[in-house]
């Protein structure tokens, strides 16, 4: 496989796995110090099951996504009722745990030598196609009652708990659907890399992909795609600058959020409409009757 | 507005790689040889040793006209020791530099995680990754065709610290302690076992504990308490220190024997010399060697810091590699990468700073390649024997 | 609680923060289509009753009961679905969202499609959005902000943001809405306007409002029956009329500058 389809599939599976932090921060407004630890969560449970279980592959990646998921419920059960700083100490605890458990377990895991051998199952097609029903998945999600929820919360969550809106609910659910799409990720990594290991997936992996999200902007889907596969093959794109491209790379994130602070892309979507390729209609619901009086204040018009 | 602003800035992102895919391949008057290092993370230090060491030999064979009137050229690509920087550096020193050779960290995980990589992009890795996995392949028992090793691998040097120890010092009770969390602590206390229980001697007790830990007085009362000759400590930098000082605390009189992190660790000022005194451990290079301080102070002046052991083994690694070429040329008047593969699995008495480094076929590891047992007197390692490490049976 | 009683029965109701008790012993009733206004100088506890009858705080004692359920106790978000909606003092706009996402949040709760349906873009997720855009269209063509409809609620005016919010709290069509100070940084045009406003939105849906204001003409316009707070206590209840001649009321609270 040539170099740059390497680069490529490695770019889709972190922007797959940056998604679970978009979901969670452009959503909910909540930081995830942990959501790597699901990233590794999804990679150490796919890859035990294939290699040590011989548990066919497709159903191992299923599996990832159910244990990461299984995990993620109770995790978030138990700290998403507590206050949003806490909540970022709280899955940073959690991330931290689940690599020293990685470690620990050395019979299975193989500890801090990583887990070799695994086969390589992961071809670019798949890659492609499951960042593909990712980015789709989110963007089905956003434009649903669950996107305006969420974002009502992350605004005002009293207002929303007024509205109906049962908070703590909605943070759980995308907390896990977070959760899914980063332990997705994983596994395809385990089964690209074919080698994985605890060190991989720590709380400064986490910090990465919060700062990809808030790069390419935390309320454009376009934006922490875009933030998530720039940045993911930016530190490849400055090889040239040997060591110093740790630092290139640093300045470059520092310039967009200092002068950008909504991100690359703001608010703004990539569609046919935003290409002006497509008329934006008014929507359903079009002609109204007597929509005229604006300036008659409040009752003045019908 | 914001729009074209944010694609500008994409496309300036992406233009780059344009002009990178466009060239980077070498002139047919360079030998292209890649680096694979950690030149920016927490393992920098022997990524840099390795680097310079490499460079300084690069240097003096392309100031003797290099190989066959083409010279030496090393690329190096920095992985901030993250295994996937490691396997995108190269697949891209393959894909668009076209590499003819990669020379490889000193780190183990980086070559666990690149030998099924370089299976199938079949261009040789040469480097320092001790553990054996990254030269065994593990399922099937026979070596990575690919990947060799520059230096002992850790099972070779613990057997060579635990033979020196039944043989030359006649001891036969062990105690063992050990960072269970570390994966070279691990690859060191498994071998040494293993010699130790075939070989007549008896494990008396085995402790661990973990990377956070700083206090490891409950192991060593433990250990106290099993009655040992000598106790093997094959742990990493930070712990070398404490754990010397804790057992001299204790008054533990046993035998200890270490690793070859001791050097400068338990050489340093940070450890209390009547806390080292006595201890025995073994190391890649002879430190009173004459050639090896004209080597030294070569680098110093050159770089500025002095050489680590790193140093004097990555330029034997590069040797070898560069040898392998050579004889490439000699035989073929061309050189293709399995060519150095071929080459390299003939790898025979290469006279490095380590000693004459011949590689097994059978392994991919050197063979007869001694490992020295320095002690500690007053703070200063002293050299006492060399060891050939015996096979592993 | 036996039936007749009307729409909403608070009993003994109340609150303490720390030592101090915010509201102590309110009772009060709001009837079918009936509009209820409670005044009371700035720290009566006018907003703490708001916020026990909305769940926003828990209570430490009495009842609420509405449409013969007591829901002291329950979540807000619980409160809401029974059809209780309310405005806040300083509006409370989800700022991130433009005007017609704020007025479609109303309906959510009502969704008949989970988060798995609206993963794959099941087609129910599109008829009930469809439906719900249309709906909310409607209400914000009734508060005259069609034309705003796709502007981020951050960006408007204060006298626009309040319509907002009172758009959003209607389209969930509540039994009962409660409005807090709804005059509040409006000049006197807007104010009258606002009222014929109340007064028509009352007119037409046929649901009760409790309305807090400390403007008079507001109450006073508008409001079938009237508590007056001080202190956290009920000083006086009554019609417009009464309270307006009721001594210990115009002693405590109207005082001369009533007329």
């Amino acid at each position: 496989m040539s170099y740059f389809i390497t680069v490529g599939v490695f770019t889709a599976i972190t922007t797959l796995g940056v998604l679970g932090t978009f979901v969670l921060t452009g959503l909910t407004g909540l930081f995830s110090l942990g959501q790597a630890a699901f990233m590794g969560l999804g990679a150490y449970v796919a890859a035990l099951a294939v290699v040590t279980f011989h548990v066919p592959f497709p159903l191992a990646l299923v599996l990832a996504v159910v244990v990461a998921v299984g995990v993620g419920y109770v995790i978030g059960f138990t700290t998403l009722k507590i206050r949003q700083d806490f909540f970022a100490l709280a899955t940073f605890g959690f991330g931290e745990a689940v690599r020293a458990v990685m470690n620990e377990s050395v019979k299975w895991t193989g500890g801090a030598m990583g887990f070799a051998g695994v086969p390589r199952l992961t071809t670019p097609l798949l890659a492609l196609v499951s960042l593909v029903a990712g980015i789709w998945l989110v963007r089905n999600v956003r434009g649903s009652k669950f996107g305006r929820d969420c974002l009502a919360v992350r605004t005002d969550e009293l207002a929303a708990e007024v509205m109906g809106i049962n908070a703590f609910d909605h943070k759980l659910k995308v907390f896990l659907l977070g959760a899914g799409l980063s332990a997705f990720a994983g596994a395809l990594m385990a089964f690209f890399t074919t080698y994985v290991e605890p060190a991989m997936f720590g709380w400064m992996q986490s910090a990465v992909w919060i700062i990809m999200v808030f790069f390419g902007g935390r309320d454009s889907l376009t934006g922490a795609i875009v933030g998530a596969a720039s940045l993911s093959a930016l530190p490849e794109i400055l090889r040239f600058a040997s060591q110093w491209r740790v630092a290139i790379y640093t300045l470059i994130i520092l310039l967009i959020i200092n002068f950008r602070p909504a991100g690359l892309f703001g608010r703004w979507e990539l569609s046919f409409e935003t290409l002006g390729l497509k008329r934006s209609g008014p929507g359903p619901g079009r002609r109204l009757p007597g929509h005229a009086a604006e300036k008659g204040g409040a009752g003045a018009d019908e | 507005m914001r729009k074209s602003l944010a694609l500008f800035l994409i496309l300036a992102m992406l233009a780059p790689v344009a002009v990178l895919a466009a060239g980077c391949s070498g002139g047919s008057n360079e030998i292209l040889i890649g680096n694979i290092q950690d030149l920016s993370g927490p393992n920098k230090a022997f990524g840099l040793a390795m680097t310079n060491a490499a460079e300084m030999y690069k240097e003096k064979l392309n100031a003797a006209g290099g190989i066959n009137g083409k010279k030496v050229r090393i690329i190096s690509y920095d992985t901030k020791s993250e295994v996937q920087e490691a396997i995108n550096a190269y697949q891209r020193l393959v894909d668009q530099d076209k590499v003819l050779a990669v020379l490889g960290p000193p780190i183990a995980n980086m070559g666990i995680a690149l030998a099924p990589i370089a299976e199938g992009k079949k261009v040789p890795i040469v480097g320092l990754f001790m553990d054996e996995k990254a030269t065994t392949n593990s399922k099937t028992g026979k070596p990575y065709t690919y990947m060799f090793l520059g230096q002992n691998s850790s099972g070779a040097q613990a057997r060579a610290i635990a033979a020196y120890a039944i043989n030359d010092l006649k001891l036969k009770k062990f105690a063992i302690l050990y960072n269970q969390q570390n994966a070279y602590s691990v690859s060191l206390a498994e071998p040494f076992i293993a010699y130790v229980t075939a070989n007549g001697g008896t494990i008396v007790d085995k402790e661990t504990f973990m990377t956070a830990d700083k206090d490891y007085k409950a192991q060593l009362t433990k250990i106290r308490q099993a009655k040992p000759e000598a106790i093997y400590m094959p742990n990493y930098p930070q712990e070398i220190p404490l754990t010397l000082q804790q057992a001299y605390d204790l008054g533990i009189k046993a035998t200890i024997l270490g690793d070859n992190s001791y050097i400068p660790f338990a050489t340093s000022s940070n450890t209390d010399p009547k806390a080292s005194e006595g201890v025995y451990f073994p190391y890649g290079v002879d430190p009173s060697d004459a050639k090896l301080k004209q080597f030294s102070d070569e680098y110093l002046a050159k770089f500025g810091y002095a050489a680590i052991a790193q140093s004097y083994s990555g330029w034997d690694a590069f040797g070898a590699l560069i040898e392998a070429i050579k004889r490439s040329y000699a035989a073929s008047k061309k050189v293709t990468p399995d060519m150095v593969t071929t080459e390299m699995n003939k790898t025979k008495d290469f006279p490095g700073y380590q000693g004459s480094l011949t590689i097994s076929p059978d392994t991919h590891r050197p063979v007869g390649l001694p490992m020295i047992i320095l002690q500690m007197k007053g703070g200063k390692p002293t050299t006492l024997a060399k060891v050939i490490p015996p096979a592993e049976k | 609680m036996s039936e007749g009683q009307g729409l909403l029965e608070v009993k003994s109701l109340s609150k303490r923060f720390g030592g101090v008790t915010a509201v102590e012993d309110f009772n009060a009733v709001v009837r079918d289509n009936h509009l209820v206004g409670i005044i009371g100088p700035n720290g009566a506890g006018k907003t703490t009753i708001l916020n026990l009858l909305s769940g926003v705080y828990p209570c430490n004692s009495g009842e609420v009961v509405f449409e013969g359920r007591n829901v002291a106790g329950l979540k807000s978000y619980e409160i809401g679905r029974l059809g209780v909606a309310r405005t806040f003092q300083n509006i409370r706009l989800f700022e991130d969202m433009n005007v017609l996402d704020n007025v479609r949040t109303a309906y959510s709760w009502r969704a008949r499609y989970g988060l798995l349906q609206a993963m794959v873009g099941w087609k129910g997720v599109n008829i009930f959005e469809r439906a719900v855009e249309e709906k909310a269209l409607h209400w914000l063509d009734k508060v005259g902000l069609y034309k705003h409809r796709h502007e981020y609620t951050g960006s408007l005016p204060y006298g626009l943001q309040r319509r907002v919010e009172l758009a959003r709290a209607l389209a969930g069509e509540p039994k009962l809405l409660l409005l807090d100070e709804p005059a509040a940084g409006l000049n006197p045009a807007e104010v009258r306007e606002l009222i014929e406003f109340i007064q028509k939105l009352f007119d037409e849906l046929g649901l009760s409002i409790i309305l807090i204001e400390h403007r008079m003409e507001v109450v006073m316009r508008l409001c079938h029956w009237i508590y007056v707070q001080d202190f956290g206590r009920t000083i006086g209840q009554g019609t417009p009329e009464q309270i307006r001649k009721d001594p210990v009321v115009i002693k405590a609270y109207l005082g001369e500058e009533f007329e």
